[in-house]
């Protein structure tokens, strides 16, 4: 028997259709349903303007909009033959507010998406979800000592950052990151970094106090650790300081090839067909994205013990997101106190008017890589491309050959469709720009 | 819809065009006693959130203290005399009984965010958090039919009652085919049009939901509009900004609860206590405006001095904001503090006009007067001006926003 069940306004936005066969998921419709045109507002414009627009298009994500603007640009500025060397003041900067900008998803993400989701599951009650907006909070204000603001800044620009920061907001930073750290260690973990960064299996973890591992507990205890196995196949393209682009199979690592990205638009109403949302692939292949991607990448210890005994499951993805959320503090921290603030913040590039070439701007978003292609003509975008993270997580693919989200969804208890469905944390708002 | 904005803008230039920030000892007595009436008739009704200010303010460490100097830096902002604190701290603790009904639409969850606290939690924040938000896309649990559900509840059960935040543009290409909403298709105006239609008021959260916002910059392909050019007879109160200031949203609410009616509210239905001023007239960079000393091109001793942005395109002298005081992220910095200067986000068409680094004369905005000094100092003096629009507690008023131009209130 199929039965049809609908589950619409998941984050807002996004739409999916579940057929049920003897109780078990059997296919999963995912649409998006909403429509803005942002690539066709930029046609035209100004390239500067892109740094406007572009970080609107998400009020979560928007400042790796706009690091994936300003990079697409200085990339086109080299394919014109007039490369932009950034200090690596302006770069660590760029590295820290983006870093900032994962670090709030991944705690909003962990506490207030996944703890709702998997509370129906488990026989335990649950760490309360205000746990987030504290370290939330702190992680923002952070970012906008940087940035002006949080969301919506567009402070980094071809050729650096406006921002001139001194050492009293260097060490501000560095002071409030030690709170943040400190709410991270009494709450997430229950134990300092540390100890933390010494840990590298799964017992070790389960073992801590904190509102991680009592997660982590709580699916083992519940029998949800192996459910929402996908593809096992991931891929970064991001280029950063704490991780570089790779293919995995498994555990294979491979190179990749930015030009062997695609996106398929077949099931697009200007196609007949039910969504706005068009599917990203690579060689033709689905790829799940994201912090899970980029521990397989980085060869990450603990995550990779998980993933030993449980594969791509809800709770190899789930720790992967907070781990990664550790490491990046850690990471916010060396860069904060290597800044070289007697260095440059912006060094002036040719004008923008007499830039006419293309460029790609690719950067490792909180759910995976976001790549913008632009093509300048006068210092006038002629054409504007945005791939974004979910549009690799979620895309919609067939029963023979379903997109990362669908392979996870397949043959699992209809109970358990929230929480596996919100493990890939939909941002519908970028998937259809 | 331009023809609307103007006949809007017709209406209220009429009278006096300045914020006035001292009406008189009688007006302020009046005022008073009018909002100690409405205070003790809403404590009379049942609590509609059980969220009480105290449980939540002690819950994150807040002494009374703080709550008592949160209050009388909203009832400045407010632009009322001191003697009115002791009545915001009871309109912030009777807020529970004010419904909200949240809509999202053609938006990118931007504004969402500050209800979520993401900035907080400050004291503002944590009083939107007291408001009894009935209903809420994003943030509630419910999915499908059970929140469909659960939102026609809370629309019968509060008829006339609930204030209508809506965040995100209304796309009307394509009969509005650009985004549906809920079990049966329902395009985002006929949901608007149709929730809208029971409540209080609606306010317009962020740029988009007040101008249409980023999806309307040219060609707008989805033909994305505001709130106001779409609904009639209903009191709108427009909180632009991209995104909108949490400390405005809950001024908003605040001034709803203590008078029972809409704040003063500019030509474009934005309260002037928050937008009645310009970025220019409070900015921390003023000065080096005055003496003349600017930042030519990014990166320069100018930037290093943080001197002014104008000449980089700053459009503070005319954008009316109130971000150079309250700032963002609990006051933490601004995009004038990070050296880049305002792009306009309150004002309309600022996504196509204002953007980011075109200086002023390849903006295209009409300065009133010639030269840019004098458009500096004297732009938009011309579209202030004042009104009030008064609702009831449980009535519906019927006038199309802003028609009643009596002298206005605070």
């Amino acid at each position: 028997m199929i039965r049809k069940e609908i589950v619409e306004r998941i984050e807002g936005e996004a739409r999916v259709d579940y057929e049920i066969e003897e109780d078990k998921i059997a296919f999963a419709q995912i649409s998006f349903p909403h429509f803005r045109g942002m690539e066709r507002i930029l046609e035209g414009a100004p390239a500067h303007d892109a740094l406007m627009i572009t970080p609107r298009i998400c009020g979560i994500c928007g400042h790796a909009h706009l690091m994936a603007a300003v990079r697409a640009i200085e990339s086109a500025y080299a394919a014109a033959g007039s490369p932009i060397f950034i200090t690596p003041k302006a770069h660590a900067l760029r590295e820290i507010t983006l870093y900032l900008e994962l670090v709030q998803n991944h705690i909003k993400w962990f506490y207030l998406t996944v703890i709702p989701a998997l509370q129906p599951l488990c026989t335990e009650t649950l760490p309360k979800t205000s746990g987030a907006f504290a370290p939330v909070a702190l992680s923002n204000r952070i970012l906008a000592l940087f940035a002006g603001q949080a969301p919506h800044s567009a402070y980094a620009i071809p050729g650096g950052v406006t921002c001139d920061p001194s050492e009293l907001e260097q060490n501000q930073a560095l002071g409030m990151l030690e709170e943040l750290e400190k709410l991270l260690v009494s709450d997430l973990l229950g134990t300092n970094i540390a100890a933390y960064m010494e840990i590298q299996n799964l017992e070790a973890l389960t073992a801590l106090s904190g509102d991680f591992s009592y997660i982590i507990n709580e699916m083992e205890k519940n029998g949800l650790q192996g459910i929402g196995q996908s593809h096992d196949r991931f891929l970064v393209l991001g280029e950063h300081t704490l991780v570089s682009p790779a293919k995995i199979t498994h555990t294979t690592l491979r190179m990749v090839d930015n030009d062997k990205v695609s996106e398929d638009d077949t099931n697009t109403f200007a196609k007949g067909g039910f969504t706005y949302g068009k599917n990203a692939l690579y060689k033709g292949m689905f790829f799940e994205t994201g912090p899970m991607a980029r521990a397989m990448a980085r060869l990450d210890p603990l995550i990779k013990n998980i993933h030993r005994r449980h594969k791509d499951a809800l709770i190899t993805r789930i720790a992967a997101r907070v781990h990664e959320t550790v490491l990046l503090i850690t990471e916010i921290r060396r860069l904060l106190r290597s800044l070289d603030l007697e260095q440059e913040s912006f060094r002036a590039p040719m004008p923008i008017s007499r830039l006419s070439a293309e460029g790609v701007g690719i950067v490792e978003a909180p759910r995976g890589p976001l790549i913008h292609r632009v093509k300048l003509k006068s210092g006038i975008i002629e054409r504007y491309d945005i791939i974004t993270p979910t549009q690799w997580n979620l895309a919609h693919g067939t029963r023979e050959n379903p997109g990362p989200a669908q392979r996870a969804l397949m043959g699992a208890n209809p109970h358990h469709s929230d929480i596996i469905f919100r493990s890939f944390d939909v941002c519908s708002v970028c998937t259809t720009h | 819809m331009n023809e609307r904005r103007e006949v809007l803008s017709t209406m209220f230039s009429t009278k006096d065009s300045q914020v006035m920030t001292n009406k008189g000892q009688d007006y302020y007595d009046a005022l008073w006693q009018k909002c100690r009436a409405r205070l003790d008739e809403l404590k009379k009704l049942p609590i509609a959130s059980s969220n009480s200010i105290d449980e939540v303010l002690s819950s994150e460490g807040y002494t009374r203290r703080d709550f008592m100097k949160w209050a009388s830096a909203t009832t400045a902002m407010l632009m009322l005399p001191a003697s009115f604190t002791p009545l915001v701290a009871e309109a912030a603790e009777v807020m529970n009984r004010v419904p909200v009904i949240w809509l999202e639409l053609q938006d990118c969850a931007g504004n969402s965010e500050a209800l979520l606290r993401s900035d907080g939690p400050t004291i503002d924040e944590l009083i939107l958090d007291v408001i009894s938000l009935e209903f809420h896309e994003t943030i509630m649990a419910a999915a499908g039919h059970q929140a469909e559900k659960q939102l026609e509840e809370a629309m019968e059960h509060f008829h006339g009652k609930y204030l209508c935040f809506v965040e995100g543009a209304i796309p009307r290409a394509m009969n509005g085919q650009y985004g549906t909403i809920g079990p049966k298709g329902e395009t985002f105006e006929e949901h608007l049009v149709r929730v809208s239609a029971g409540a209080a008021a609606v306010v317009a959260v962020g740029s988009c939901a007040t101008y249409g916002g980023i999806p309307a910059a040219a060609p707008n392909p989805t033909g994305a509009v505001g709130v106001m050019d779409i609904l009639n007879g209903k009191p709108i109160i427009n909180i632009p900004a991209c995104p909108a200031n949490p400390a405005n949203m809950v001024g908003v609410v605040i001034h709803y609860v203590l008078s029972g009616q809409v704040p003063e509210l500019d030509s474009l239905l934005r309260p002037k206590f928050a937008f009645g001023y310009r970025i220019h007239d409070n900015c921390e960079r003023r000065a080096h405006f005055d003496a003349g000393e600017f930042v030519e091109e990014w990166g320069d001793e100018g930037a290093k001095n943080n001197f002014c942005l104008y000449k980089m395109g700053c459009k503070g002298p005319m954008t009316f904001n109130n971000c150079s005081i309250v700032r963002y992220n609990e006051g933490v910095n601004w995009p004038i503090g990070v050296g880049r200067g305002c792009i306009g986000c309150s004002e309309p068409d600022f996504w196509d006009k204002y953007a980011y680094e075109r200086p002023m004369a390849d903006a295209k905005i009409k300065a009133p007067t010639g030269g840019v000094e004098k458009t500096v100092d004297e732009f938009g003096l011309g579209v202030l001006t004042a009104t009030a629009v008064g609702i009831g507690i449980h009535a519906v008023a019927s006038a199309v926003a802003g028609k009643k131009s009596d002298n206005g209130e605070a």
